[in-house]
């Protein structure tokens, strides 16, 4: 576009045939020559447009060019526009006086040599080019920066949607969660009635039964207990997502003692645990890292060959303010594949006819860990063992 | 024999209940109510239970927190903040394992928590340590 940009240049002379041989020189530079016949006209013409250069004959009828030349400098609009006056006379050193003081930037002696004038006003035409094409880069950053000042606004207005709408979804899922935990909490009083009646036959009616159907009510109560157990881990697992807790010092040392000596479960498997030196105290919540470590516990005694005697270890490492607490096991150990899915909800990796479990255990473990701003991991080895860490700050 | 009242709306729990009691041996009186504000009126001796003498004052109660019109809660804050009940034995017999729950009730002056179904075991030790 700017390659198109042309120029106004304005020729004052009360002769028309100056004008003329004027227009034949300066018609190869290419931009739009504006004849004026007078002083007064040129002062009407640089009312309209702006101008690249004027050339002023001196000697005119009425307004001369030194007076057209100083009415000019004093309008606002043009009195930056540069003036080459064209003169006849010789010049005398009061008239070049008289014509830089009403703002001439040349003289030109008529009569006047083609090439030097059109080099001349040639120069001034580059100038007022360029200065054109500043103005228009100028115009075009303008607009630029009001875009990008728009562009900002849509973007800010399209983050407050955003939050708006996660605010929202956040609404949503403790709604929902809230909403299935009353679920499951109003799940457990069918089942208490299935299981309880399931037991009355079996306390009251056994005798009457048959071998088979007596198969059929034990059924009954192992899948309610099953059922039982699974909501009860739903419920955990909802609660942990929910809670919002403060993080104290916690005794990791005397909690693990507490719960292998507590839980009924690592009696009666037989299970060897060994706790490696004193743990140190980390940042948590103690119910929470209850929870945890029952779990990491629980299946460590779970998860071996049936027959074998389960044996644990557990040891801490302590890194950077970190604690790290290892639960190290000889059980039958998880395939490389299952590593990664181990943690998540309802991932389980054996039928219920093997190994029974629910699948959320080691997503309580999960969620409680990252709730306490944790880390939980597992090392494996199939047919040997498994080790899971559980990682958290430790208390000053 | 002292009057043990039972506070519980379904009817399935109150028959589990009613079965764990007498396979624990406990013979004392069995009163009951449905909902929250019917034990308030039973302790309060009023409408329906204005006669002592077919409703006599419990010296312990069992009490589901999960109750309609008035929660169990409520009835046991309401029990505990009156003089003249005192030294009445209140045993929360609910289906809620929650921490909060459990802390609430003992804050509010429970004597004992059973998750449901009540055992037979902790029903003994409740009327060996209260009655």
């Amino acid at each position: 576009m700017s390659e198109n940009l042309k120029v106004n240049v304005l020729m004052v002379d009360d002769d028309e045939s100056n004008l003329v041989a004027l227009e034949a020189v300066l018609q190869s530079l290419n931009q739009n020559l504006i004849r004026a016949r007078s002083g007064e006209e040129a002062l009407r013409r640089v009312l309209e447009k702006d101008f690249a250069v004027i050339l002023l004959d001196v000697q005119m009828q009425g307004m001369n060019g030194i007076e057209t030349a100083a009415a000019i400098r004093e309008r606002e609009r043009s009195r930056h526009i540069p003036i080459i006056f064209l003169t006849g006379m010789l010049r005398t050193e009061e008239m070049i006086f008289k014509g830089y003081s009403a703002g001439a930037v040349d003289y030109l002696m008529k009569p006047f040599i083609p090439e030097v004038l059109r080099a001349k006003i040639d120069v001034f035409v580059e100038l007022a080019l360029v200065r054109l094409k500043l103005q228009e880069e100028i115009e075009q950053r303008k607009r630029n920066a009001a875009e990008i000042i728009n562009l900002n606004m849509e973007l800010q207005a399209k983050n407050r949607e955003l939050q708006d709408r996660s605010n929202q979804l956040q609404e949503m899922v403790s709604e929902l969660e809230s909403y299935s935990y009353s679920i499951s909490h109003d799940m457990r009083a069918p089942l208490r009635a299935m299981r309880g009646f399931a037991d009355v036959l079996l306390e009251d009616a056994l005798p009457q039964l048959s071998e088979e159907h007596q198969r059929y009510l034990r059924k009954i109560v192992a899948g309610a207990n099953r059922m039982d157990q699974l909501i009860r881990d739903v419920l955990t697992y909802s609660q942990v997502s929910r809670s919002r807790l403060e993080l104290k010092a916690v005794d990791m040392d005397g909690l693990v003692h507490q719960i292998i000596e507590h839980y009924p479960e690592n009696q009666e498997s037989g299970a060897s645990i060994v706790v490696e030196g004193k743990l140190p105290k980390v940042m948590g919540n103690e119910s929470m890292l209850t929870q945890c470590i029952s779990n990491l516990i629980g299946n460590a005694i779970k998860f071996v060959v049936p027959g074998q005697q389960p044996k644990i270890w557990i040891r801490a490492e302590r890194n950077k303010g970190k604690v790290r607490v290892w639960f190290e096991d000889n059980g039958i150990g998880i395939e490389p594949e299952n590593l990664a899915r181990i943690f998540g909800i309802f991932f389980k990796v054996h039928s219920m006819d093997r190994y029974q479990g629910t699948g959320i255990g080691l997503s309580i473990v999960q969620k409680s860990v990252d709730k306490m701003g944790g880390k939980v991991g597992v090392e494996s080895d199939v047919g040997r063992g498994s080790k899971f860490w559980i990682e958290l700050k430790e208390a000053a | 024999m002292k009057t043990i009242l039972i506070v519980e709306d379904s009817l399935d729990d109150i028959y589990f209940l009613q079965r764990a009691l007498l396979a624990a041996e406990i013979r004392n009186p069995l009163q009951l109510v449905r909902d929250g504000q019917e034990a308030i009126d039973y302790m309060e001796g009023r409408g329906n239970f204005g006669d002592r003498a077919a409703h006599p004052f419990p010296a312990v109660i069992i009490l589901d927190l999960k109750l309609p019109i008035v929660s169990g809660l409520e009835v046991l804050k309401w029990i505990r903040e009156r003089e003249v009940f005192k030294g009445i034995v209140i045993s929360v017999l609910s289906s809620s394992r929650l921490d909060s729950d459990v802390a609430l009730a003992h804050r509010l002056g429970c004597n004992s928590y059973m998750v449901k179904p009540a055992t037979v075991e902790k029903l003994r030790e409740l009327v060996k340590i209260h009655l």
